[in-house]
């Protein structure tokens, strides 16, 4: 018995270490050949999306001009490990480029070797006209005034509902405001006799990202800190509580606590929406492609822009999602033009098109609406037509901030949220602790700092 | 002859120093020297790129110290700590007096009881997320009730608790069954004779005699969930638990701060502070051996 | 007189049969959030989302397993994670026995020092020396090779305590009758004590290759490829960015238990024959 147990096992490890062994292909070493390493965080099937771009690349350009590109997937956080690089010194190991968040422009534009978009518009294998990336999604990654990064898998802050529900409880149109939200959220709920609640209006936990949608998008934009939340300089302090943008948000969002119908902490968002566990969710247009998968036929549901703040505002909503910093580690400007040749193909229209459709990612290159086959495709994904306008319609100014000490504010701003939703803070106690907490902490970072 | 007194009385001390030269020399590369590190920037204002600015002595303690978030994580320490290596033992004690006597099937239960051990942290959270989550999840479901394990100020630090008792079962077991197993059988068979009853049988007689083994276990336990970090993180990154200062440990804390936000101010004295409560801990615990714990 | 001593036998196989049976119900429960896993690996995605929750696959499939394997190179991770794993638990049973025999065996100025120092590693965090240690391997060159991966795993010091707490339970007239029989120490060392201390060697071995099986941060750090990748790393990789696909993740996860489990079965015996924590008469 524990031997047939010990030869099936050993039977299944050796079949899988062939598939693996035989799976790998490796990139074909020659002299002329140029390797520029690529780091990626992406996993799941957006992993497969951003390596089919790279073997893409090799196939047709790369081929060509001797370039091979080597996708190397660096865990979700690419601006931690090259921080930890950097602190060893250790930049023999970096990349030739690499994807990070917004959040890691401001510590990558610290290093000497980083290769800024800006430098290479003028160089002689520049084939982009930069004006045809969006103009939102340039400035995400734009610091002082210089293009850093280059955008490639963009995405919006959305509001996801249920229609079969909202039709039920006699809503024609998803909420256009928080004010709104509130009171379909009342609308929507169930709750037992019990006076347990078995349907929520909305679940959402705000944290950051939400945060930076809703301070940003009121009036015609707003910035959530200093220096143009960070984005000229170092942002120093948080200005939404001086200007009063989050008392605003909190006096609207105390409307959607009260509903009684929303459940403000997230254990499986995308499952939960997926059951009918909640009417509206409150997420990354990213997931669209996920819940689309999860739902299936089980009902028909819809996106709609984030809910403003006020009914008058204009700013719309943050870009969120990555770009992709060049680095010069060697010193050898042919290879920084073999990397510059990929980052081009990256955002090329043909290329954003198909990533869009693979991933879900909004475009970053607007000649992809001159694509074949686009109007086609948006027909039968309207919920992606419905990402996109929201970025087009938005002001780009609005945007997450450069605010260094980001998983900091993002832990201050989600305790407090989460306190305030369950009745533990007052909506003075709320602001007041997230306004001096993020102060208190960008001060000590200055400090340290300066 | 003299010269050779000497020489073996040189060897006499220099012997077992080589025997734990390989030892030393790790322990002085990859665990001392970045510790003493850590302990002199603990005194310092460092920057984000690490480099020590200039001293401001004990200042990074005094404002850990103060700071409500640090010590609620240390409060968050010692639940987990507290809840975590007695109960993983007391488990894992009940299994091996079970398994004490070999049996035809022994070998399949004693694997199942042991097996745990081999879990990984990754893969055990990923596991007990799904079994935590209130409307699919298994455990609900099972026990017919309605927690939000994870998002609850009351149930998040036990939901965590639980994973890593789980996961400290298999290895408790093995080390108890051995110790149990090894225990002269004749004593037992004596005890039986009198009449001594299980518990008490267990209590005056097996206790004593695996007491160093149970030493072993809670040293051991009791240092490694002081510096648990891995589960909090895993859980409060992912966003699965949302209220962090539920959770948090003093060491995820100290991670969160040194390497996500940069603030090695804060992180070093956290780490310096953290070492020293469990420093003191071990010292009671070692000054128990010499009471409590028979060697043959 | 014979039927009552068959009575008693018939009695004894009873209550044996009743005591075996509860200890594996019990060993179920106890294993239930693998069982778990299991199941969900075999399930389809719309099953595993079913209200309330369901553990029989309404379907066995295998797809869940076919995307582990396929979208990642699995196999890679694992010869990867195989090769770190035994060598490190190799190097930990050499360094943590010599140190464990100088501790135990003699008796020198300074010996308690050298103890507390070596318990006192396990007071310090790895997330401490994280950074600075990446430093140090930066520097030795070690970055993208199987050695920086596990060079600081070497060496450990739950394995030395454990190790000094099996050869405490030796009497020092064991060794001392070797050295008069004309036995150097380190003969000793080699042909006696160590072979009668197979099994904490076995024992500290086994819980080596697991722990070290099990790292995930450190291994991710110091290399840059995928082709140095350990399975760790990859049962993350199939995690989807905004949120966990269960169904291929427990396959990963089920697979990537395959070897700990391997070296479980193999090893039992040897491992609960005696790890012998130190009650045990030498």
């Amino acid at each position: 018995m524990k031997k047939t147990l010990v030869i099936v096992l050993m039977a299944m490890l050796a079949a899988m270490l062939f598939a693996g062994g035989a799976s790998e292909a490796k990139p074909e070493a020659s002299a002329n050949v140029r390797t520029v390493e690529f780091w990626h965080t992406m996993s799941g099937v957006n992993a497969t999306a951003i390596e089919k771009i790279a073997t893409s690349f090799n196939e047709t350009i790369g081929k060509e001009k001797g370039i091979v590109v080597k996708a190397v997937f660096q865990g979700n956080d690419n601006s931690e490990k090259l921080k930890t690089l950097a602190q060893a010194n250790d930049f023999k190991n970096f990349p030739d480029c690499a994807q990070i968040a917004g959040a890691g422009i401001p510590s990558a534009y610290t290093y000497e070797q980083l290769v800024t978009v800006e430098e290479m518009l003028g160089a002689s294998n520049t084939t982009l006209d930069i004006n045809d990336i969006e103009p939102n999604m340039l400035r995400s990654y734009n610091y002082a005034g210089e293009q850093i990064g280059m955008p490639v898998s963009c995405s919006a802050l959305l509001l996801y509902y249920n229609e079969d529900m909202l039709k039920e409880a006699g809503i024609d149109n998803p909420p256009s405001t928080i004010a709104e939200l509130a009171e379909d959220c009342e609308k929507l709920k169930i709750v037992n006799e019990k006076g347990e609640v078995e349907r929520y209006g909305l679940n959402v936990a705000i944290r950051r990202y939400q945060m930076a949608n809703y301070i940003g998008s009121q009036g015609d934009y707003n910035f959530f800190g200093d220096n143009e939340g960070g984005r000229l300089a170092p942002m120093t302090k948080v200005t939404f509580g001086e200007d009063g943008t989050l008392r605003n948000f909190l006096t609207e969002w105390e409307k959607v606590i009260k509903s009684g119908g929303y459940k403000p902490t997230e254990d499986d968002i995308n499952e939960e929406f997926a059951l009918g566990i909640h009417a509206m969710v409150n997420m990354s247009s990213a997931r669209i492609g996920k819940i689309k998968a999860l739902v299936g036929d089980n009902f028909k549901w819809n996106v709609a822009p984030n809910p403003k703040v006020n009914a008058d505002d204009k700013g719309g909503v943050a870009v969120g999602g990555s770009c992709v910093v060049m680095f010069n580690p060697d010193k050898d400007d042919e290879q920084v033009a073999a990397t510059w040749e990929f980052v081009q193909y990256m955002v090329s229209p043909e290329v954003q098109f198909q990533f869009h459709k693979d991933t879900g990612y909004i475009p970053v290159n607007k000649k992809v609406y001159e694509q074949p086959g686009i109007d086609e495709w948006f027909s039968k994904n309207p919920a992606y037509k419905v990402a996109v306008d929201a970025i087009h319609a938005s002001n780009p100014n609005v945007q997450e901030p450069f605010d260094i000490i980001n998983w900091e504010i993002d832990s201050i701003i989600k305790n407090h949220m989460v306190a305030f939703a369950e009745g533990r803070e007052t909506l003075d106690q709320c602001h007041d602790g997230i306004v001096n907490e993020c102060n208190e902490k960008l001060a000590a970072y200055h400090k340290a700092n300066n | 002859m003299a010269n050779q007194l000497r020489k073996r009385k040189v060897m006499k001390y220099v012997e077992p120093l080589l025997y734990l030269l390989p030892a030393i020399i790790f322990f002085l590369v990859f665990t001392y020297y970045p510790f003493i590190k850590t302990f002199i920037g603990s005194f310092f204002l460092v920057d984000s790129m690490g480099n020590f600015k200039h001293f401001v002595g004990l200042e990074n303690f005094i404002r850990v110290l103060k700071d409500s978030n640090f010590h609620r994580v240390c409060k968050n320490t010692f639940i987990y700590t507290i809840l975590c290596a007695p109960v993983s033992i007391l488990i894992a004690l009940i299994l091996a007096l079970i398994a004490n006597k070999p049996t035809r099937s022994s070998r399949v239960y004693e694997t199942m009881f042991a097996l745990t051990m081999a879990m990984s942290m990754s893969v055990a959270a990923m596991i007990f997320k799904l079994a935590y989550n209130p409307t699919i999840g298994a455990l609900n479901y099972i026990l017919g009730t309605k927690i939000n394990w994870l998002n609850n100020d009351k149930w998040a630090m036990i939901a965590i608790s639980i994973i890593s008792t789980w996961m400290n079962i298999g290895y408790n077991f093995l080390f108890l069954l051995a110790a149990i197993r090894g225990i002269d059988g004749s004593i037992l068979e004596s005890a039986s004779i009198d009449g001594a009853k299980i518990f008490r049988k267990t209590v005056s007689i097996i206790m004593p005699l695996i007491s160093p083994t149970l030493f072993f276990l809670v040293i051991t336990s009791m240092a490694k969930d002081m510096m648990m970090s891995s589960l909090a993180l895993i859980f409060t990154n992912s966003g699965a638990i949302a209220t962090t200062a539920n959770v948090d440990t003093m060491i995820s804390y100290m991670y969160k701060q040194a390497v996500n936000n940069l603030n090695y101010n804060d992180g070093y004295a956290t780490a310096i502070i953290a070492f020293a409560i469990t420093f003191i801990l071990m010292l009671i615990s070692f000054r128990f051996e010499k009471k409590g714990v028979y060697y043959n | 007189m014979k039927q009552i001593q068959n009575k008693r036998i018939s009695r004894r196989t009873t209550i044996s049969l009743v005591h075996q049976t509860l200890a594996i119900l019990l060993g179920l429960v106890i294993i239930a959030p693998i069982i778990y896993a299991l199941l969900i690996s075999f399930m389809p995605a719309n099953q595993i989302l079913k209200r309330p929750p369901t553990f029989i696959p309404k379907k066995w499939i295998l797809d869940n397993y076919k995307m582990a394997i396929t979208s990642t190179t699995l196999g890679r991770f694992m010869i990867n994670s195989l090769i770190m794993a035994l060598t490190s638990s190799i190097m930990r049973v050499i360094i943590s026995s010599m140190a464990a025999y100088a501790l135990s065996f003699y008796k020198f100025k300074g010996r308690n020092f050298i103890f507390m120092l070596i318990m006192g590693t396990m007071m310090i965090p790895g997330d401490v020396v994280l950074v600075s240690n990446y430093q140090t391997v930066a520097k030795l060159g070690l970055i993208n090779t199987y050695l920086g991966m596990m060079i600081i795993f070497f060496c450990n010091a739950t394995n030395i305590f454990l190790m000094r707490q099996y050869f405490l339970t030796f009497s020092l007239t064991l060794k001392e009758a070797a050295v008069i029989d004309g036995c150097s120490n380190l003969r000793f060392f080699l042909q006696i004590l160590m072979p009668l201390s197979t099994p904490v060697i076995t024992t500290v071995f086994i819980s080596s290759f697991i722990s070290v099986w099990n790292q995930y941060l450190w291994p991710m750090l110091v290399t840059n490829e995928n082709l140095m990748r350990t399975v760790q790393v990859g049962v993350t990789m199939l995690n989807f960015p905004d949120g966990v696909v269960y169904g291929p993740v427990m396959a990963a996860s089920i697979l990537v238990l395959l070897p700990t489990l391997l070296v479980f079965i193999i090893f039992q015996k040897r491992i609960v024959g005696g790890i012998m924590g130190g009650s045990v008469k030498g």
